[in-house]
């Protein structure tokens, strides 16, 4: 009962037709899916998640008529791979500082024209010439906070912390919460033996690993996300983390200190970017000077709980949170601090080799 | 050996529901960070009803896996039919073609799709995804069906040809009804595998349409706050108030069912 072979009619249809242009058709087809476009204004943004309140947005929308579409993203990489795979789409980007110069040299930025910036001279002078962009033309400075070291104040005073080298006391034996994270943790350890986080010496980086095999002992955990609710909780009691993620936690827990270690510490910094030909420069600078406005930009630190890079918002914050010395250091600790810049490929093939055989031996 | 059966039972639900439980239970709790019980408040809900963000990422994903399997499963649905019902050239290459494509890994399948509209300069968004998620469910789909019709009396089908039933006739009346436990199967499984994907969506997705999986994902850094707690709750509460009275139906027909 089966029917005969459909193919030879197939065949034919195709041959009778004067050579289908396969890529016509299929451009037809989709044009059928795609909604027409509408001659809205929009501006297209690419940030971390939590960086930004979906109030703001709204506000934004409502006073400027132009309409937000917000993509999250969740690591360098995968910004990177969003920014090298959608060209032209994004009008504005918000990359770790460190991956500027890499993506200035192979031409991903466009260079910020500072007079269209109305807020400019509110950014903290301090932020703005790091390594990776040392005349500020690419990274508007947005959130930024350091590595160091977190104790609850009712296990362990945190006066007898004062240095690095206090980790590697008998006392903190199977106890330490250290980042999952080879770059965070070698940034420290290079700090501890006097040298630069941003160190090329392979030498150096040996030195780094053979000190950190020394720490396994009191290493409890290493921890890739949700720190804070550890330290909150009291599941550890001391441990290396961000600033950001300890202030979250004290919060929760008022027992949390947060030491800055006197060798110094290492920076984060986030940026806002325009990302090379954005479909509509305007609307990029337009976005930028709205949340830039000292009292948006307060609304929005307050929201993602990290310190802001705007000294004129700092002042609109609630004084628990501007007073706070893990969000807002004195000027002294940012001075002595160092700012990660794009390390050598070979090097950081180095560190991750070094980390794997550390976990081996953990 | 009953009160074997039943600790069982209840052992397997146990691990099947306790993980929701746990989730449901924590959207109400008073503290973003900690995962102790700080008491009972409505914040999260209120900040996930003000989270435009979110929300309207929640939206799209269900316009996209309603659009998706729906049309990946009339689709499916003609694939399946002609696989069954025509002997053609090819027809084993075909089939074989299908497996490949469930086994083939979702990161080829995304950077694959990612050239080909490029190439076509299809914009990424809601287009793009659609066409992706209709592309990666189908052989689900079509693999689902066919087994069913294979398994069907192919005298039921002469008995209709004999009968006089045309063409359409024979598809509408015969093969759609005897498909329709399929189908209804083969649109879930659809819908699911859209609302879970991430990795081929991450290739295909634009600004202009965000999706709830990539909204989670990107998540993992910042924290995951209770917010997301109170939005899987409200969602598996969305899915019992539509399963729920479904099962209660069906059953009630099969009771009727067996009446007549």
């Amino acid at each position: 009962m089966k029917r005969k072979t459909l193919h030879p009619e197939i065949t034919v249809c195709w041959a009778s037709q004067a050579q289908p242009n396969l890529r016509t058709i299929l451009i037809f087809f989709i044009s059928l899916f795609t909604p027409l476009c509408s001659a809205k204004q929009v501006v297209n943004v690419l940030n971390w998640t939590g960086y930004m309140p979906a109030e703001v947005l709204t506000q934004f929308e409502q006073t400027s008529g132009i309409s937000v579409n917000y993509t999250m993203f969740e690591s360098d990489g995968s910004l990177y791979t969003k920014l090298t795979l959608e060209k032209n789409v994004y009008d504005i980007a918000g990359p770790s500082s460190f991956s500027i110069a890499q993506m200035h040299k192979i031409g991903m930025l466009q260079a910020l024209d500072k007079h269209r910036l109305t807020y400019y001279n509110t950014l903290n002078p301090r932020l703005l010439h790091g390594p990776s962009d040392p005349h500020g033309d690419y990274c508007i400075p947005n959130f930024w906070g350091t590595t160091g070291i977190v104790v609850n104040k009712k296990y362990i005073d945190p006066n007898s912390i004062s240095s690095w080298d206090d980790l590697w006391q008998k006392r903190f034996r199977g106890m330490l919460l250290i980042p999952d994270d080879p770059h965070e943790v070698f940034n420290f350890v290079l700090i501890s033996l006097g040298y630069s986080i941003n160190d090329e010496n392979p030498e150096h980086i040996k030195q780094a690993y053979l000190k950190l095999k020394r720490l396994l002992p009191n290493i409890k955990i290493f921890n890739e996300a949700g720190e804070e609710t550890l330290f909150a909780d009291e599941d550890v009691i001391a441990g290396v983390s961000l600033s950001g993620d300890a202030f979250h936690a004290q919060e929760s827990n008022p027992d949390i200190a947060y030491i800055y270690p006197k060798e110094g510490v290492a920076i984060w910094l986030d940026c806002l970017t325009i990302p090379t030909n954005p479909p509509d420069l305007s609307n990029a600078y337009t976005f930028l000077n709205y949340t830039m406005r000292p009292n948006i930009n307060a609304q929005i630190a307050n929201f993602a709980g990290f310190a802001t890079a705007n000294l004129a918002a700092i002042t609109l914050l609630p004084d628990d949170v501007k007073h706070n010395p893990i969000l807002y250091p004195n000027a002294s600790i940012i001075d002595r601090a160092a700012v990660e810049n794009e390390q050598d490929t070979k090097i950081r093939i180095l560190i991750e080799h070094y980390w794997e055989l550390l976990k081996l031996e953990a | 050996m009953r009160s074997l059966k039943l600790t069982y039972m209840i052992l397997i639900y146990l691990f099947l529901y306790l993980p929701v439980v746990v989730l449901i239970v924590f959207s109400f709790n008073d503290s973003q960070y900690s995962s102790l019980w700080h008491g009972f408040s409505w914040t999260w809900y209120q900040q996930l009803w003000q989270d435009t963000i979110l929300l309207n990422a929640a939206k799209n994903t269900i316009i996209l896996g309603v659009t998706a399997s729906s049309l990946a499963t009339l689709i499916g649905t003609l694939s399946a039919a002609a696989l069954f019902y025509f002997h053609f050239k090819g027809k084993k290459l075909l089939q074989g073609l299908l497996l490949v494509m469930i086994l083939s890994p979702d990161i080829i399948w995304g950077t694959s799709l990612l050239l080909f509209f490029s190439l076509t300069h299809v914009p990424l968004g809601f287009t793009s995804l659609v066409i992706a998620h209709i592309t990666f469910c189908l052989p689900f789909v079509i693999v689902t069906l066919y087994s069913r019709l294979i398994d069907t009396d192919k005298h039921i089908i002469e008995a209709a040809k004999d009968l006089g039933a045309s063409d359409a006739q024979l598809f509408l009346r015969i093969l759609i009804p005897l498909l329709k436990p399929a189908l209804i199967a083969s649109w879930l499984i659809s819908f699911t595998l859209s609302a879970d994907d991430i990795v081929i969506s991450f290739f295909v997705s634009g600004p202009s349409f965000q999706i709830l999986p990539l909204a989670i994902y990107s998540s993992i850094r910042a924290g995951v706050t209770p917010e997301l707690n109170a939005l899987c709750t409200l969602m598996f509460a969305l899915t019992l108030v539509i399963v729920l009275p479904a099962a209660a139906l069906l059953r009630k027909r099969s009771v009727l069912g067996e009446l007549l």
